[in-house]
């Protein structure tokens, strides 16, 4: 039986797109894509019980994206929905966290860090709809959010001294703590692998793309979160196998 | 006719109670307090004290003064507020007694002789030093323990960092361990802890006792910074509850007395250290009682503007910012409430309490 996974995002889709002839799909899951420019993102709704564009100018956007004719995400009719990208944005909230985390002197409680992170999720409409997605069980929901900005190509003038000293080891408590909140939500976290980190909340240059782009990844990195996604699609596959037998 | 020749005869207008009180609208006597030296807005203001001097927190804060937040967090203001950072320029929760801010000052220059202490709750662990800072408790020892080094070390910062300290007293009443070492923020028992009455004992701070811990809390602030001015209030707040046997009211006068003493004596013998009337403005007879809430105990808003009104015209910064957020009294009206004051918490505790006025 074929099962399916849409991907669906805004344009940090594009890299894993471009990955997509270099990971393949674990066996019998079919993948398509759904998502346009960010901007786009501030005239969809949750209607129904589906993403649904607002207008006919956006309902174009995504489908000149993923050029497939999809004008609304059901989820009723994927096995899986994963959220790329979608403007959620760790890296305008871990800089400040990691900044504490990562001083010698200062201490933020597990809790604290949690309800930080929770309250920059729950400003995110595009979160509000994955929780939603997950909470009507028809789909397995998992989030990738935006990967931090590339090393060395920021137009911005750098803040965060001490967290650009934070380890791999503080960045993945975040996750942790991440994947938790996500949890209570239904939704399985696709975090930014932490090796492609560096200076604390910096994208490897590695993984950049153009001289002025700062935001978006090359394919190499699309690479690496589709094979986590496919893992992640792979582990429910056997946990469906293992439940129907 | 021979000359006046007598010292009075010389003095301003504002030294006589005619011309000074009696013949004016209580709203506009001004001049009250003479700022022994200047405060502007670049010099970094550190705050701490009772529930009062939350108040002078944001005041500066929204008249674009430089205060200082040594123990600052991520997260929206109203989060970090609700995890009591960013009420005081450092984690400790309100200091009421000059010997709790003795206490801090100390522990945060030797942070080993801080007694490795926590109270255990459903909520998990709470310091007693400042036991609801965190509102459901820290979930570990670790955690817990974690946070106090933290605190310690943002006193310390602040204390070196501080061109001005405010401090606004706000008890002479505390709860002390049994040998006397340890004062504990509030009464074991009320808003955390369990109360045992052979370890907790009730001490009531007499005049000397409140001049000679707040000597040794300036001199410990001093040590570590020779520049920092001083500047105290007495929270006009009355006692919540007291233990000492008297009825609340007396109580309330003993202990603001002896508060208002202490800090007029100290201000008199140091030329860094000034004390603000905040006190008086509020509970003079002159004003009638008409900065405090139907509860004739919490502040009102505009009583809160007042006062900070006499406070930036006497530094000269009536026009000198404009605030930087909302405006000031709308601000203060939303929030007056959301005070974070662990004493309110003794009101509950209140036979038949009738807190919610409060």
């Amino acid at each position: 039986m074929t099962r399916k996974v849409i991907l669906f995002g805004d344009s940090h889709l594009a890299a894993l797109k471009l990955a997509t002839g270099r990971i393949a799909p674990p066996e019998g899951w079919e993948v398509s894509f759904w998502g346009t420019a960010g901007t786009r993102f501030r005239n969809i709704s949750w209607r129904d019980g589906c993403i649904c564009p607002d207008d006919t100018a956006t309902e174009q956007a995504f489908a000149r994206f993923s050029g497939e004719g999809i004008t609304r995400l059901d989820p009723a009719e994927y096995d899986a929905v994963v959220f790329v990208g979608a403007r959620i944005r760790p890296g305008a909230i871990l800089p400040d966290i990691l900044n504490h985390v990562a001083h010698p002197t200062r201490h933020l409680t597990r809790e604290y860090i949690g309800l930080v992170l929770a309250e920059h999720l729950l400003r995110h409409s595009t979160y509000q709809m994955a929780a939603a997605m997950a909470a009507g069980g028809k789909t397995k929901v998992y989030l990738n959010p935006i990967s931090f900005e590339t090393a060395g190509k920021q137009p911005r003038p750098r803040a965060y001294k001490v967290a650009r000293e934070a380890t791999h080891d503080h960045v993945s408590e975040i996750w942790r703590l991440t994947e938790r909140l996500l949890a209570e939500d239904g939704i399985t976290l696709i975090a930014q692998p932490v090796e492609t980190i560096v200076e604390g909340y910096y994208t490897d240059a590695r993984f950049g793309v153009g001289q002025k782009d700062h935001v978006h990844k090359n394919a190499e990195y699309g690479a690496l979160i589709l094979e986590r996604i496919f893992d992640a699609l792979s582990q429910k596959t056997k946990t469906a196998i293992r439940k129907a037998s | 006719m021979a000359e006046t020749s007598h010292p009075y005869a010389t003095l301003a207008p504002d030294a006589f109670w005619r011309s000074a009180v009696a013949e004016r609208d209580a709203m506009e006597i001004t001049g009250l307090w003479k700022p022994k030296f200047p405060i502007t807005q670049d010099m970094r203001i550190v705050t701490a004290g009772s529930c009062f001097a939350q108040h002078i927190s944001r005041a500066v804060q929204e008249r674009g003064f430089n205060w200082y937040n040594a123990e600052t967090a991520p997260g929206s203001a109203e989060l970090a507020r609700r995890y009591n950072y960013g009420v005081f320029s450092f984690r400790t929760g309100n200091i009421y007694t000059t010997r709790m801010l003795n206490q801090w000052f100390r522990w945060a220059r030797r942070p080993d002789d801080c007694p490795d202490i926590y109270w255990t709750s459903d909520l998990g662990f709470q310091d007693p030093f400042r036991p609801n800072i965190e509102p459901d408790g820290f979930a570990t020892l670790s955690e817990a323990r974690a946070s106090r080094r933290a605190v310690l070390a943002a006193v310390g910062d602040a204390m070196r960092k501080a061109d001005i300290f405010v401090f606004t007293l706000g008890l002479t009443e505390c709860w002390r361990s049994a040998d006397g070492q340890i004062e504990f923020a509030a009464c074991p028992g009320t808003s955390a802890g369990h109360f045992d009455p052979v370890e907790h004992v009730f001490h009531n701070m007499g005049f000397k006792d409140v001049t000679r811990e707040l000597s040794r809390a300036l001199a410990n602030l001093r040590a570590v910074n020779k520049r920092v001015k001083i500047l105290l209030t007495v929270s006009p707040v009355p006692l919540t509850a007291t233990a000492s046997g008297q009825h609340v009211l007396t109580a309330t006068s003993h202990s603001k007395a002896i508060l208002r003493a202490a800090a007029g004596t100290i201000a008199a013998e140091h030329e860094d250290v000034d004390y603000f009337p905040s006190y008086e403005i509020i509970t003079h007879p002159v004003w009638g009682g008409r900065f405090y809430a139907e509860n004739r105990r919490s502040v009102l808003p505009e009583g809160v503007a007042f006062v900070m009104d006499q406070f930036f015209a006497a530094i000269g910064a009536e026009a000198a910012a404009a605030p930087k957020q909302k405006p000031r009294r709308a601000t203060m009206t939303a929030d007056t409430d959301d005070l974070v004051c662990e004493e309110e918490m003794l009101a509950a505790f209140a036979p038949n309490s009738t807190r919610g006025a409060s």
